[in-house]
């Protein structure tokens, strides 16, 4: 098949399309519009990087750190100096040019596959700030609460179309910008390095200046989009300047068609509507993507705005297989734009948001799990209504975590919301969730501050607070276990914080000491560091482990030697049921607390264990069991308002006072602050039956937040963190 | 004293693992110039692979050799496929491996689960080694002589033995290898190969240390670059003493200076970098 286009057919569908930009904002969904806004903010980072690909002829694997740059910017100074817009955008490009400009200097002396390693090197530089320099960056907890943009214009940016039309204008600007420098000489001279290097030189051009001055352009076009990026999002967090980030935006510039400008804007759109809606459909998007990566390099090495130019210049046909890859993608694209269109009324809808792929899949797995466990049971129903479950992936990304919120809410309608994981996902979401006004349950983030400090009004939380179980278990080291002298390990950041913070104060207040506090980052699965600075001059160690630490963390401590010596016992997690399977005999004698316990021995549970071992093959966690008492949660809730949940005002009282004596984990309640009032079990790791087993050694009933202490009281002292309590006896 | 000895041993223990996996990928650099994403996806996939033999057979060497030998397998596919044709282009080179490791990432979580696994070492490798008031883990022994057994293998036959160097002559000049009758796409596919393979060893080793899970392919790549700029490309003697480095720097940044942890990783490549852009060893 042959086809040439018309030469004037660019410029035209060029202009469609922005008619198509500016008009098109009351006419999409708010979905879809979220989506436009974060193409046309990465559309201007994938342009800058076109200016080092496409105009320079380098390939950066860096490039994020200048979103990151520009991000951390606002982020740092909105919400610690309440810093205005205009100073946060001077001081983010400004910074993003200032280091663009010391690592050109860098990343220059080499070309090829050595400025690609050289620029990797420096993106990791940066990446690795923001994930350690915990007192600067907040580290894995990332920024939230980045308020959006006072302009002193009559429009409020909070609202979805007028920040479109900000980041519209951000895009054209750049774009503007950007389009100017590289048709003026100086850009006219980059192509010209770009194609033979050595002849520009002979011809009295500095061929070094040339390149450094279009590498800090780049740099300073991509801390402009962090800073849009940054406001749009609400929050920074160090997976915005990752290594998967920066090829990402290789990507957009590849396959949209480097030295195009417009190409890598066209690729950005591409992807973030891959991303965001092949996901809604498939959990496995993550092929797709993979696919999307190499079938650009295979069909269309030049990108499609590349492609494009070569036919209407009648220099190469357009290959079938192109088009067939194209019409592809667009029916994909097509396709997921139209779909959540359908279903009006008729089934109770619940959304579902958390982590299908990446590290956390399996606890979101265990979440599913427990959902459909309950419904199962009880025949797909709802105080007498259908049921309809609308998964949605957050890829354990807060962003994403966001615009499928949107999308549940606004296109497919749900009435409630349960999910998610991480704590940071939980602060960025609350605010959005009052704000549209939809109940949404939080059966496994447990930061502190959200039924304590900054509660959300929508957001009932029905699996614990994180320092709930470290309060009493603080009094029990000390009066029950007789430990006097106590080092602690934890993951740094807030749930590690807050765990060992609870532990600490109880701990303490009952006379024992906390002589050393060590902390490790999220994902350690090598403690070697670590184990060897541990006092052993201590009664004990408690540690708090999560995930994939907490399955390396006690064989490694019986290895160096500790567990002879000092007794391990930790935060829940360190031994939850999620855990347990991976461990080995190094784990027997751990005592931890927590909610639940799969060993727990009362009918409810016993029954709740065998039917989950039936069904899935393993041991419920309590992120299972969590997520299948939420379940019955909302069918308590919509039995109490006869199953009128599209009057949210009500259906959110009654999941407030919703009271379940018999749930696996026993009686459950919200206090007046909307956190469960629930046993808390003392547990010891034993082996039964070639299995470990978290057996309950003590029980303390109907344990608060507060523990005993008065409410009022307890809140003016601050959130726990890393030096708070201070470690007085270190 | 008792600190510094134990961290020490940590970091060169680290280090060892790092070569494993690094070492590979040094070659195939100083050979193709292939930025390879993927090498994380081999030492991911290894993982697994070893463990699903270990719960087949519950054999530890069988799970270490089929480890590594899938892989290797899955490498020279990819090498055949797709790879060869990109020579010279950094761009195309990024993106497919880029997309084949989001395929084997997504593939790793369909095949296996989420769940995090440890691969379980044969007794005589656990437990520790007491001297004084010091504990060295068996197992990070083990790495270790795992690390110099490999280094040793591929040194004698880089050095000694023709295949050796044919590859020598390949990295070196690949038109005059080509023009002395080498078969440099054999060679460049036994060298990709290779890479895969010791990747692979690394997982399965890594497996019995710090577990297998979901995520531990992107996480360790970054360690395998740094390794490959700070040692230089093509260099097995870099990727040995870049690994060395590397596992120290990591261990007593994350232990002196908790904070800067990564900046004290990386920083200094970058300083490396700046005196010589092509690494301590390696050659432009």
């Amino acid at each position: 098949m042959r086809v040439a286009l018309p030469p004037g057919a660019p410029r035209i569908a060029l202009g469609v399309a922005f008619a198509a930009l500016l008009v098109a904002p009351p006419l999409v969904s708010s979905f879809l519009l979220a989506l436009l806004t974060q193409a046309a903010i990465y559309a201007v980072l994938a342009m800058s990087l076109d200016i080092i690909l496409g105009y320079i002829g380098l390939a950066s694997l860096g490039h994020a750190a200048y979103l990151g740059l520009g991000a951390y910017s606002v982020g740092i100074l909105a919400t610690r100096h309440g810093a205005p817009f205009w100073v946060t955008l001077a001081v983010g490009v400004l910074l993003a040019t200032a280091v663009a400009s010391i690592f050109g200097l860098f990343a220059l002396r080499a070309s090829g596959v050595y400025f690609l390693m050289i620029t990797l090197a420096l993106g990791m530089v940066v990446w690795g700030l923001a994930h350690r320099w915990v007192t600067m960056t907040q580290g894995d907890n990332g920024i939230s609460s980045v308020p959006r943009p006072d302009l002193g214009l009559p429009w409020s940016f909070s609202r979805g179309i007028p920040f479109y039309y900000l980041a519209l204008a951000g895009f054209l600007l750049a774009l503007v910008v950007l389009r100017t420098i590289v048709r003026s000489p100086f850009g006219q001279t980059l192509v010209g390095i770009r194609e033979s290097e050595s002849r520009m030189r002979t011809l009295g051009y500095h061929v070094w200046l040339h390149k450094y001055l279009g590498f800090v352009i780049a740099g300073a076009v991509g801390g402009f989009a962090g800073v849009l990026w940054a406001y749009y999002n609400g929050f920074v967090s160090p997976a915005d300047l990752d290594l998967a980030t920066s090829t990402e935006i290789l990507l957009m510039v590849a396959l949209g068609g480097r030295g195009t400008l417009i190409g890598p804007a066209l690729g950005a759109a591409l992807i973030v509507g891959l991303k965001n809606l092949v996901s809604v459909y498939t959990h496995r998007w993550l092929l797709i993507l993979g696919a999307v990566y190499i079938g650009t390099i295979v069909y269309a090495p030049e990108g499609i705005v590349g492609a494009l130019r070569q036919w209407t210049k009648g220099e190469r046909a357009m290959g079938k297989k192109v088009i067939v890859s194209l019409a592809v993608l667009a029916l994909l694209v097509g396709l997921a734009a139209a779909g959540p269109a359908w279903a009006q009324k008729g089934p109770i809808k619940i959304g579902v948001i958390t982590a299908m792929t990446g590290g956390a899949a399996q606890i979101g797995k265990d979440m599913t799990n427990g959902i459909s466990m309950w419904l199962d049971e009880n025949g797909g129903t709802i105080a007498g209504r259908k049921v309809e479950v609308i998964v949605e992936d957050s890829q354990g990304q807060p962003n994403v975590a966001l615009t499928k919120l949107q999308k549940l809410v606004e296109s497919d309608r749900v009435h409630v919301l349960v999910g998610e994981i991480f704590a940071h996902i939980g602060y960025a979401m609350a605010p959005k969730v009052d704000e549209y006004k939809i109940p949404m349950l939080y059966p496994v983030i447990a930061a502190d501050d959200l039924t304590q400090r900054k509660p959300a009004k929508w957001v009932v939380r029905t699996g614990w607070a994180s320092s709930q179980p470290s309060h009493p278990f603080g009094e029990y080291a000390a009066k029950n276990l007789g430990y006097k002298r106590i080092v602690t390990i934890g993951i740094d950041y807030a749930f590690g914080w807050e765990v060992v913070g609870g532990f600490q104060k109880t701990f303490e207040e009952n006379g024992g000491q906390i002589v050393q506090k060590l902390w490790a980052p999220l994902n350690t699965t090598d403690f070697a560091p670590y184990l060897s600075q541990i006092r052993r001059d201590a009664d004990a160690v408690f540690a708090l482990m999560v995930s994939i630490s907490a399955s390396r963390f006690p064989r490694q401590y019986q290895d160096a030697g500790l567990k002879a010596k000092l007794p391990l016992i930790g935060g829940g997690t360190t031994f939850d049921e999620f855990v347990l399977p991976s461990l080995g005999d190094e784990a027997i004698g751990g005592m931890s607390p927590l909610i639940y316990s799969a060993a727990l021995d009362t009918p409810v549970n016993k029954k709740f264990v065998a039917e989950y071992r039936k069904k899935y093959g393993k041991v419920p966690s309590y992120f299972s069991e969590t997520s299948y008492t939420s379940t019955r949660w909302i069918n308590e809730a919509a039995k109490a308002v006869g199953g009128d949940v599209e009057n949210r005002e009500k259906f959110l009282e009654a999941l407030r006072k919703v009271e379940i004596p018999d749930a696996p984990r026993g009686p459950v309640k919200l206090d007046s602050y909307g956190n469960p009032v629930q046993n808390i079990y003392v547990r010891k790791v034993e082996k039964k039956d070639g299995e470990l087993w978290n057996t309950v050694v003590h029980t303390y009933p109907a344990v608060s937040q507060f523990w005993k202490y008065k409410p009022d009281d307890f809140l003016k002292q601050p959130v726990y963190d890393r030096n708070f309590p201070a470690c007085k006896h270190c | 004293m008792d600190f510094w000895i134990s961290q020490l041993f940590n970091g060169v223990s680290y280090g060892a693992l790092l070569f494993l996996l690094a070492g590979g990928l040094s070659l195939i650099f100083g050979m193709m110039r292939i930025v390879n994403m993927t090498h994380g996806s081999y030492y991911l996939l290894g993982g697994y692979v070893g463990l699903t033999v270990i719960w087949r057979t519950g054999s530890f060497p069988l799970a270490v050799v089929l480890g590594a030998l899938t892989i290797s397998l899955v490498g020279i596919a990819e090498w055949n496929a797709f790879l060869k044709r990109l020579s010279g282009q950094e761009l195309g080179q990024v993106l497919t491996t880029m997309g084949f490791a989001l395929i084997f990432q997504d593939l790793a979580l369909v095949l296996w689960g989420g769940d995090p696994y440890t691969i379980a070492v044969p007794a005589a490798l656990s437990g520790s080694l007491v001297v004084g008031q010091l504990y060295f883990p068996v197992y990070r022994i083990f790495i270790v002589a795992v690390a110099v057994v490999v280094a040793l293998i591929l040194w004698l036959t880089l050095e000694w033995t023709r295949i050796g160097a044919m590859i020598r002559a390949t990295v070196d000049d690949p038109e005059m290898a080509r023009g002395v009758g080498i078969n440099v796409y054999l060679i460049s596919m036994v060298v990709f190969a290779l890479g895969a393979t010791l990747a692979a060893l690394a997982g399965v080793v890594a497996g019995g240390f710090v577990g297998v899970y979901p995520g531990a392919d992107f996480e360790i790549l970054p360690y395998a670059f740094v390794v490959v700029i700070v040692g230089g490309m093509g260099s097995l003697k870099g990727a040995l003493i870049g690994s060395l480095m590397v596992g120290l720097l990591d261990n007593f940044g994350k232990a002196l200076f908790p904070e800067l942890s990564y900046f004290t990783l990386f920083a200094p490549m970058a300083a490396i970098l700046a005196v010589r852009p092509t690494g301590l060893f390696g050659r432009a």
